[in-house]
C-alpha cells in the first residue's frame, strides 16, 4: 500500500455523520447474529431435534447390537448411523444447555467428530466382522479416513500459530518508534 | 516498508477466529466498521441501506473469513467483499448506475498533473458526493487507505490500465472541484 497522510483518513471519516438510532438498529441486528440466543421456540424446536437424533441413534445401535437377524452391509450401515447421529445429538445438546450459538470457525470440533466417530465406526466394524476381509478393509478405510482428518487438522493449527506468533512480532515492531 | 497497525492487528485476528475464537470476529467488526461504512456510504443514497450493506457484508466476511487461505491480502478482501454487496444490492434495485456503467471509455490520459494537496477534509468529503460512482470508489479506497492502482484494481476486478484511467478523472475532477470550491470561498 502507498504512503499516505494518515490524519487526512481520520479527518475524511469523521466528516461521516450517522443517524444514532439507525446505528443502534445495526448493532442490535449484528450482536443477535453472531451470538444466536437459544431461547423460546427455537429452544423447544431444538430440543426436538435432539431428541428425535437420540432415538434414532439409539435405535440404530439397538438394532446393531440385538438384532442377529439383520446381517452384513445393513447392519454396519445402522451401527455407523447410530455412532454419527449420537456424536451429533451430544454437539446439538451441549449448545441447547449453553443457550447461545456463537459463530465460530469449528475446525477443531470437526476433526474431533470425525476422528472419534472414524473410531467408533471402526470398533463397531472390527467387533462384529474382523475375520470377513471386506468389513475389515472397509473399517481400516473409515479409520484411516478419520486420522488423516485430525492430522490435516493438526498442521492446519500449527500453521495458524505459527503465523500468529510472526504477526505478534511484527505488530510489537511496528509499534516501536522505528517501525512507524 | 513495515506494514500499518491496523493491517497487522486485523490478520492478528482473523487467524484468532480461523483457530476458533469467537471474539476475534467482534474485534475485526470494531477495527473495520468506520471505514467499511464509509466506503459503502459513499454507494448508496440513503444511510438505512449503507448499514444494511454494512451488515449483509459482515455476514459474508462471517461465512468467507474461514475459507480465507492468505490472511494479508484480508484488507483488500473485506473492501471487495463490501463493494460486492453493494454492487448486489444496486442491480436488485435496478434503479442506479453500476460503477462500470458510469465509467468513461479507454479514452486516453490527458498530460495534465492532478496531484491532489489534501487539507480540507470537509471540501473532500463534499467532492466525493459530486463524482460519479466509479470516480468517487477509487478515491475513496485511495483516500482510505492508500491503495496503489493494482491492489485496487483487484478489489475491483479490473484491469490496472483501467483504474489507472479512472484514478487519473477522477483526481481531475476532484482537483476542479477544489479550486472552485476554493475559489468560491476566496
Amino acid at each position: 500500500m502507498a504512503e499516505r497522510d494518515k490524519s487526512f483518513t481520520a479527518k475524511l471519516l469523521a466528516q461521516q455523520t450517522a443517524d444514532p438510532a439507525l446505528q443502534e438498529k445495526y448493532r442490535k441486528e449484528l450482536t443477535d447474529m453472531l451470538e444466536v440466543k437459544i431461547e423460546g421456540g427455537r429452544k423447544a424446536w431444538g430440543i426436538v431435534i435432539v431428541a428425535i437424533r437420540y432415538i434414532i441413534s439409539l435405535i440404530c445401535l439397538f438394532m446393531f447390537f440385538f438384532c442377529p437377524t439383520i446381517v452384513g452391509t445393513y447392519r454396519y450401515f445402522h451401527g455407523i448411523l447410530g455412532v454419527m447421529l449420537i456424536t451429533l445429538s451430544v454437539f446439538g445438546a451441549v449448545v441447547i444447555i449453553k443457550g447461545v450459538y456463537k459463530h465460530r470457525t469449528h475446525g477443531n470440533i470437526g476433526a474431533a467428530i470425525v476422528f472419534y466417530g472414524s473410531i467408533g465406526a471402526w470398533a463397531l466394524l472390527m467387533a462384529g466382522g474382523a475375520s470377513n476381509p471386506l468389513i475389515a478393509t472397509l473399517g481400516t478405510g473409515i479409520l484411516l479416513l478419520g486420522i488423516t482428518k485430525m492430522v490435516c487438522n493438526l498442521i492446519k493449527q500449527s500453521e495458524l500459530n505459527s503465523r500468529e506468533q510472526i504477526l505478534k512480532q511484527e505488530y510489537r515492531l511496528a509499534k516501536t518508534p522505528l517501525g512507524q | 516498508m513495515t506494514r500499518d497497525l491496523q493491517t497487522i492487528r486485523s490478520e492478528l485476528l482473523a487467524i484468532r477466529f480461523r483457530k476458533g475464537e469467537h471474539e476475534a470476529f467482534s474485534e475485526l467488526v470494531s477495527l473495520w466498521e468506520d471505514k467499511l461504512f464509509y466506503f459503502l456510504r459513499r454507494f448508496t443514497g440513503n444511510e438505512q441501506d449503507a448499514w444494511d450493506l454494512l451488515q449483509q457484508t459482515w455476514v459474508k466476511v462471517l461465512g468467507g473469513l474461514g475459507k480465507l487461505n492468505d490472511t494479508s491480502t484480508l484488507t483488500p478482501w473485506l473492501y471487495r467483499v463490501a463493494r460486492n454487496t453493494a454492487i448486489d444490492h444496486i442491480r436488485r434495485q435496478g434503479n442506479g448506475f453500476l460503477p462500470e456503467e458510469a465509467a468513461e471509455g479507454a479514452e486516453p490520459l490527458d498530460n495534465g498533473n492532478y496531484d491532489l494537496r489534501l487539507e480540507n477534509a470537509e471540501l473532500v468529503h463534499r467532492g466525493l458526493a459530486e463524482l460519479s460512482l466509479a470516480h468517487r470508489e477509487v478515491l475513496t479506497l485511495f483516500f482510505l487507505e492508500g491503495f496503489t492502482i493494482e491492489e485496487i484494481a483487484g478489489i475491483l476486478e479490473q484491469k490496472p490500465g483501467t483504474v489507472k484511467s479512472r484514478m487519473h478523472y477522477a483526481k481531475k475532477a476532484m482537483k476542479l472541484f477544489l479550486e472552485r470550491e476554493e475559489g468560491d470561498d476566496g
